[in-house]
């Protein structure tokens, strides 16, 4: 190391913070594609994940986009981006996500409902900030299973579902929540139910493309 | 136990009784001087990451490639950087090479990279790079920071894979979750409850506790 003194410390500093940022633009560009289409494959697999469309998980990037463009087609309702299992009999299934606050952050996921627009038939969580182990768990399987089957509507006719307390779940759209995570479950459940109403009015309103002349 | 603030002090003295073999510098970093263990510096990725073991591996191969790549820069150019700018220097170095690995991890291993979150990042601030660069890379050739990045990045990878085999199994019920498949290979009996302390940070504050004091049975240090 030399003392060389201070015009010689500040243009060595700012000579080597050059180098080394044109060094990690370099970098960054160069695997900027990579990262972007490993998002996107990485939202496609929840999508069909969470739409039970059959494929292999395991499978290849290709495998993947193909399976996706073959099965979903996604659209802007209203505000919501809805993805429908197409299938030659029709849909099978649409989904939609849901996000909001959680207790620490924001919480992302996608809900997905049967073509009666009554049943759920998969929930996930993809992104969420919760503590570990706790609130955490809401992106667990043996969380989001519970939804699979319940209803969107409680027993008074109004749609919403509940979180209840661990072990309390009794009607079509209560599932147990967990011990310990009480304010992540509170959070998660007004998320779900504000994207719930956004997708039911979305759905009855009419679509842009009108298929009758008016 | 040493204090973090002298340990850079105490390293440079330690190495200076060692007759400058190779070998010696490299071993050092992995028990005598575990980083860790010793010198109780790293911890805080140390309990962040060891939940799965697949995560630790990880983890330990980012920080040993960050520690090569710094020790071996900061040593090139330990004539040329100026003494009051010194530390500036080092962390752009360091930064350099924790922004490649996070990059690297976000093209080729996407699924990791959102395992282990903000950690690869927080490579930066951990103390093993920052010491092991100004106490050791900054005095010494190329070849033996090398050695003793090496040395220490192993050190390092050996108290994380210990730290979250038994956390790991004791958790979750199975191991290299995330490796070998995305649910890895079951031990622990189908009846086994997870214990949920063990995948929480208390769990790791304790399994550090129980490794320190069976490694210290083993082969008690001297305490300075």
């Amino acid at each position: 190391m030399q003392s060389r003194g201070n015009a010689y410390a500040v243009i060595f500093t700012t000579l080597l913070s050059l180098v080394c940022a044109l060094l990690l633009t370099g970098f960054k560009v160069a695997l900027a594609e990579r990262q972007e289409r490993n998002k996107r494959i990485d939202k496609m697999k929840n999508v069909l994940g969470v739409l039970k469309v059959d494929y292999d998980p395991a499978a290849g990037a290709e495998a993947i986009e193909a399976a996706y463009t073959a099965n979903v087609v996604s659209e802007k309702r209203g505000p919501l981006e809805v993805y429908t299992y197409k299938s030659a009999s029709g849909p099978q299934a649409y989904a939609f996500g849901v996000e909001g606050m959680g207790l620490w952050d924001k919480v992302f996921g996608l809900l997905a409902v049967e073509p009666d627009l009554k049943t759920i038939r998969g929930v996930r969580f993809y992104a969420q900030q919760e503590t570990p182990g706790l609130g955490g768990r809401i992106s667990e399987h043996g969380f989001t299973q519970q939804f699979e089957g319940k209803s969107i509507y409680g027993s008074s006719g109004k749609p919403g579902i509940r979180i209840t307390k661990p072990g309390k779940a009794s009607a079509a759209n209560e599932v147990d929540g967990i011990t310990g995570a009480t304010l992540t479950c509170d959070g998660v459940q007004k998320l779900m139910n504000k994207d719930i109403e956004a997708f039911l009015a979305a759905m009855k309103a009419p679509q842009t493309k009108c298929a009758t002349p008016p | 136990m040493r204090d973090s603030a002298i340990t850079a002090a105490d390293a440079t003295e330690a190495e200076a009784l060692f007759s400058p073999k190779n070998k010696r510098i490299a071993k050092s970093g992995v028990w005598k001087e575990n980083p860790i263990f010793c010198q109780i510096l790293g911890i805080c990725s140390a309990l962040a990451v060891t939940g799965r073991v697949s995560n630790a591996i990880v983890m330990s191969a980012a920080l040993i490639f960050v520690v090569m790549g710094s020790n071996v820069i900061v040593s090139l150019l330990r004539s040329y950087i100026p003494r009051r700018t010194r530390m500036i220097v080092e962390v752009t170095i360091i930064s350099t090479f924790v922004i490649m690995v996070d990059q690297l991890l976000r093209a080729y291993w996407y699924d990791m990279s959102k395992e282990l979150g903000p950690y690869v990042g927080l490579i930066i601030t951990n103390c093993i790079v920052m010491g092991r660069a100004e106490g050791f890379a900054l005095m010494n050739k190329p070849w033996p920071s090398l050695l003793d990045a090496v040395g220490n990045g192993l050190g390092y990878a050996f108290v994380l894979i210990a730290i979250a085999i038994p956390r790991e199994i004791f958790g979750t019920g199975s191991i290299l979750a995330g490796m070998v498949g995305e649910e890895g290979i079951r031990v622990m009996p189908q009846a086994y409850i997870n214990n949920q302390i063990m995948v929480l940070a208390p769990g790791a504050f304790i399994m550090l506790g129980v490794l320190l004091w069976i490694l210290r049975t083993i082969s008690p240090q001297e305490e300075e």
